[in-house]
């Protein structure tokens, strides 16, 4: 009967579904079946086998299943006789320490005297983890027979892994044994933490010699903190205070100052301001942790009274837990601290501003920041976070207003905060010709303004003169649209715009539209390519030779190869090679191939250059191969030399064609003149 | 050959006696002598476990004028000598220095680095199976802690870490990074603000949980205090993948066995599960249902929260996919993708949820040690963070479906299964 449920439930657990049962071995078939593999010394034989078994035995394990539990513990305990291989024995008793109950206990108590010292571990940690009164019984008799120092101590701690009360008289006497059993037994009558635990820690406490006084005081103040669980919170104050003066080992004193705390409850603000006016540094670390659990209502006023008149370190802790409790209310407490004249405490306060404060505080932060002095790295940090009401309108209103020297500051700090609302305001600067400033504007705006910013990004870019400029705006426009919602109609807003343009206009946009992309401005692109207007034409080049990725590389190759204009077509090339190569990186030789027939094509040698220093993004043997008699060409080595080294980088390319990269790196040592080249190469050698 | 490998107390104490090495005598100019940062104003950090994740927090740390790197500790010496090494290196470099000795002090067992007084601070970077004992003797010690993630090896050993932090009024930051990097950040505060509607699932990936260890038997090299190592997990004997020799460059492969590690699941999963949990709000909780996949109803292991949210172990998207009801946002590392595109436009307004916004993981944790405040990935951060991985973990070792309290931190109705909360330790190694 109990074969046939143990069958079932076996079955239900482990495929989560009935198997026919005829064809399942029983435990004890499964345990024969198993057993020759279990306990062989060779480690393929064994795992299948031990696996197999523990599968079966973590099955038993599941609610329900306690008599077929029970009775493959009794399976496995006959298999627990010396004439067993070891490792068998090992196994199965790593199976009890899960499964095991009341059935084990007498087995286990007679291994943990076993000659084999792994065997009685094993068994001990098996009725260690057995969680009937019997197995702690049968620990206890143990401990009471032990005399070899270091098997008492794992008794010791086993009876306080186990937590039972029905140890506390085993163990309590051990508290006036040698010093290694006392400590101990004080250890594992902590962790017990019973009343009768407590009263026999409080007893030795006293008598106790010095070396021992951490141990048992820490043991004795576990027993309070039980204590204080269960509401008595009387008792456990009382053993607070009397291991929290300054004599007491520091373990000691740091968890009675701690426990002093938490009995307090709501009345422990007066205790948290005296610790910190110490100058206790452990007592105002505790104290300074503490300040973020206080609890009621007067918490903060009293903190707001007595903070001035705590040591600088205790203010710093203090201003910290107050930022930390998030009560907006103390934002006037660190506005004030933000003011002082103590470093560290204006930088406190400054700090706790981050979390506190809202745009009022930004006037005050702006100062401390353009002061420039040692509280400014706070005054950054915190206005990079500050996120309370009206911060970015605040900052916003005081960029517009600031004078040039400050302005690139400001807008660094928009930017930081991801604060879109401020393109507006930044296009109204975008036209600066400010050598410092223009970079931190175009960043700015490239990282924030959005698919709703186009028109005004183009507005821009029709005042702006066609050049490097031009050309900054007309990116702006491509990272605005790159933020839109649908992949496929990116181009949308720059083609609202491009339809009901005038001519020139037209003409203006076409490149910003070719650095979008999208099917829609592609049409658009090609028509310009096919017009009779050569200006249209021209800027339609442009706009597809600025293409974001290789959809076009086919109409580039035709312009490359056919563009009546030559500048068309080495325009073409070059933006051909800069799109195929965005396709090569999973070394695919098809891309190799395209950069072979892109090589054919070029003529000057400014794009063979280019066109080798973009080839290492194939990462394949191949392009190794291909690379190399370039080296012998005095005009393109140095390129050729960087892409080697590139491809060399790649570990996952190199190692399996070591000897071929080791020539070509010996090559480029010989040829290359660029010292980075050159640098790296030899790096690369020296790894190898 | 197998042995016994449990350390007494006496033989910890004739280690002591018989410690590592000489201690490495620095130039106290190049903490602040020079009047660049005032020696009140430095902090004096240990390090234990200096392997390859902390070695790089120690050249960090290392490189900042308002810490001053004291100790090292590893129970392999070649990485004692190359984090010596790259502290000496770095503190060379700095200008001013004057022929008065500070001492950097080099440990094979954290007991001794813990025992100094003058260390304010400890970094841990040790396997998992070790955070739980060294961060909770560190507290009482009255050291500040940043912790390696994932914070532990079992649930209950994150618990007793919180217990222990909270006691002994220490700052601890787990080393569940991501919390401080702005896309994620930001991820987060638009799914609390609403942007995709309601939250519905969150699909996390992240690898697969760890397993039993069949590696087979080496000699231990010279150098390796493998016992040590093996700390307060059951006795086996050395394996060049679980400690692995100084030419091994990668992340060393202890974290795939589950007596060391929880696997990809708590590897990956203290950082991405990290971001679920903060996108949810759900930093002092966690799931109610935990359901592995069983092959056909089942695809994925299923979280279910309380507040309807449901949680899936992989399921597509890179990272973190948060699903709402109107939109999806995906986050991770550098990369951020929200659907509707418009979504991440727009920056969190004065009206929307603010996230705790850190200055950076280091420098958050440096600045709560001296404010004493609890830094962005504060030890309870952590406890839940990595609780979520245990409990996927267990769902897929014990094969069912697990109901659990997260107020309690029990499962309901399975006995069993919640025996797995807490793991006995080989001693002497205890969490008290």
């Amino acid at each position: 009967m109990r074969t046939i449920a143990f069958l079932l439930s076996l079955s239900v657990v482990l495929v989560g579904a009935p198997r026919a049962s005829a064809q399942e071995p029983s435990f004890k078939d499964l345990l024969a079946e198993c057993l020759p593999g279990i306990g062989s010394e060779n480690i393929p034989d064994n795992q299948a086998a031990q696996q197999r078994l523990q599968d079966a035995c973590y099955a038993l394990g599941a609610t329900g299943q306690e008599a077929a539990r029970a009775d493959a513990c009794r399976e496995i305990l006959k298999k627990l006789s010396p004439d067993v291989p070891r490792p068998a024995r090992l196994w199965l008793l790593k199976q009890v320490q899960w499964i095991g109950r009341e059935e084990c206990v007498e087995t286990l108590a007679a291994l943990i005297k076993d000659k084999d010292p792994l065997i009685r571990d094993a068994a001990l940690r098996a009725l260690q983890s057995n969680p009937t009164p019997q197995a702690n019984a049968q620990l206890v008799a143990a401990l009471g027979a032990a005399s070899d120092p270091d098997w008492r101590t794992a008794l010791i701690l086993a009876l306080g892994f186990r937590g039972e009360s029905a140890s506390v008289p085993a163990l309590a006497p051990l508290l006036s044994a040698e010093p290694a059993i006392a400590a101990v037994a004080a250890q594992s009558l902590g962790k017990i933490g019973c009343e009768a635990a407590a009263q026999a820690l409080s007893a030795a406490y006293e008598q106790a010699r010095p070396e021992l006084r951490p141990a048992i005081g820490e043991a004795w103040l576990c027993s309070a903190d039980r204590l204080l669980k269960a509401g008595q919170t009387a008792d456990a104050a009382a053993v607070y205070l009397r291991l929290a003066d300054a004599q007491q080992p520091r373990p000691v004193r740091l968890a009675a100052m701690k426990g002093r705390l938490v009995a307090a409850g709501d009345q422990a603000t007066p205790l948290v301001l005296e610790m910190l006016a110490s100058h206790d540094a452990d007592a105002q670390a505790v104290a300074g942790g503490f300040v973020v659990e206080l609890r009621g209502a007067g918490v903060l006023p009293a903190l707001s009274a007595g903070l001035p008149k705590l040591p600088p370190a205790a203010q710093v802790m203090v201003l910290a837990g107050l930022a930390a409790r998030g009560d907006r209310a103390a934002m006037p407490l660190a506005v004030t601290a933000a003011r002082a004249s103590q470093p560290e405490i204006r930088t406190a306060g400054i700090l706790a501003l981050s979390r506190l404060g809202d745009g009022t505080v930004v006037p005050l932060l702006l100062e401390i920041l353009a002061a420039n002095n040692e509280a400014t790295p706070a005054a950054r940090e915190c206005l990079e976070r500050i996120c309370g009401e009206g911060v970015d309108e605040a900052l916003i209103v005081a960029m517009q207003s600031s004078s040039p020297a400050q302005r690139k500051g400001l807008i660094e700090l928009l930017e930081k905060r991801q604060c879109t609302a401020a393109v507006p305001a930044l296009l109204a600067d975008a036209q600066t010709q400010d050598k410092d400033l223009r970079p931190a504007l175009l960043r700015a705006l490239g990282n924030l303004a959005q698919p709703k910013d186009v028109p005004a990004l183009v507005a821009l870019l029709l005042k702006t003169p066609r050049g490097k400029d031009r050309d900054d705006v007309e990116k702006l426009v491509m990272f605005a649209c790159s933020r839109g919602e649908d992949p496929q109609t990116l181009d949308q807003p720059v083609l609202a715009i491009f339809q009901p343009a005038s001519a020139e206009d037209r003409l203006a946009l076409l490149p910003a539209l070719g650095r979008v992309g999208g099917k829609r401005a592609l049409q658009t692109v090609l028509e310009a390519i096919g017009s009779s207007d050569a200006n249209l034409r021209d800027a339609g080049v442009r706009a597809l030779c600025n293409w974001p990725d290789a959809s076009v590389a086919d109409e580039l190759l035709k312009l490359a190869a056919g563009a009546p204009d030559k500048a068309h077509q080495t325009a073409a090339l070059r933006a051909y090679v800069r799109v195929i190569s965005q396709t090569g990186k999973e070394g695919d030789t098809k891309t190799l191939d395209k950069f072979k027939k892109a090589m054919d094509m070029a003529i000057r040698t400014e794009d063979k250059k280019y066109l080798l220093s973009r080839v290492s993004n194939v990462r394949n043997v191949k392009t190794l191969r291909w690379v190399v008699p370039y080296l012998d060409d005095p005009t393109l080595a140095t390129e050729a030399g960087r892409s080697v080294v590139e491809l060399a980088h790649r570990r996952e390319l190199m190692e399996p064609n070591h000897r071929e990269f080791t020539a070509a790196l010996q090559k480029v040592l010989e040829v290359s003149k660029d010292a980075a080249t050159l640098e790296k190469a030899k790096r690369i050698m020296q790894g190898l | 050959m197998i042995q016994s490998g449990t350390l007494s107390r006496r033989g910890f104490l004739t280690r002591a006696a018989t410690a590592v090495a000489a201690p490495i005598f620095l130039r106290s100019s190049v903490f602040g002598a020079d009047g660049a940062t005032p020696p009140s104003q430095r902090l004096t950090l240990g390090f234990v476990g200096v392997g390859k994740m902390c070695y790089s927090h120690l050249c960090r740390f290392a490189d900042l004028a308002e810490v001053e790197v004291r100790a090292v500790c590893d129970v392999q010496q070649t990485k004692r000598q190359a984090a010596v090494k790259a502290v000496e290196e770095r503190y060379a470099k700095r200008p001013g220095a004057t022929t008065q000795g500070t001492r950097l002090g080099v440990y094979n067992d954290f007991r001794e680095l813990l025992a100094r007084p003058d260390i304010d601070a400890v970094v841990i970077g040790t396997p998992d199976h070790w955070h739980a004992i060294v961060a909770i003797q560190a507290a009482k010690a009255g050291k500040d802690v940043y912790c390696e993630k994932p914070m532990s090896l079992t649930i209950g050993e994150a618990r007793a870490m919180v217990n222990a932090v909270r006691r002994y009024g220490r700052v601890f930051q787990t080393g569940s990074q991501q919390r401080s990097s702005r896309e994620f950040r930001f991820a987060c505060e638009m799914v609390r603000s609403g942007r995709i509607g309601q939250l519905t699932s969150i699909n996390v990936n992240v690898g697969r949980t760890s397993e039993d260890c069949y590696l087979p038997e080496e000699p231990v090299p010279a150098g390796v205090d493998w016992d040590m190592w093996l700390g307060p997990a059951p006795w086996r004997p050395y394996n060049a993948i679980l400690c692995p020799p100084p030419s091994f460059t990668g992340f060393p492969h202890w974290r795939l066995y589950r007596d060391y590690s929880g696997g990809g699941m708590t590897d990956w999963g203290a950082h991405h599960f990290d971001i679920a949990q903060w996108g949810m709000g759900m930093d002092e909780s966690g799931p109610s249902e935990i359901i592995p996949p069983d092959g056909k109803d089942v695809q994925l292991l299923t979280y279910r929260y309380a507040n309807g949210v449901t949680v899936y172990h992989g399921g597509g998207g890179r990272g973190v996919l948060f699903h709402g009801t109107e939109g999806k946002i995906e986050v991770s590392r550098g990369y951020l993708q929200t659907t509707p595109a418009s979504l991440m436009q727009k920056p969190i307004g004065p009206n929307e949820v603010h996230l705790y916004n850190s200055p950076g993981h280091h420098a958050d944790w440096l600045r709560a040690i001296r404010t004493r405040q609890r830094p962005i990935c504060d030890v309870e951060v952590g406890c839940r963070s990595v609780s979520v991985c245990h409990l996927g973990n267990l769902a897929y070792w014990l094969k069912r479906p697990l109901k659990w309290d997260p107020a309690k931190e029990q499962f309901i109705g399975d006995a069993e299964a919640n025996r797995w909360i807490d793991r006995p330790r080989r001693a002497p190694w205890t969490l008290a």
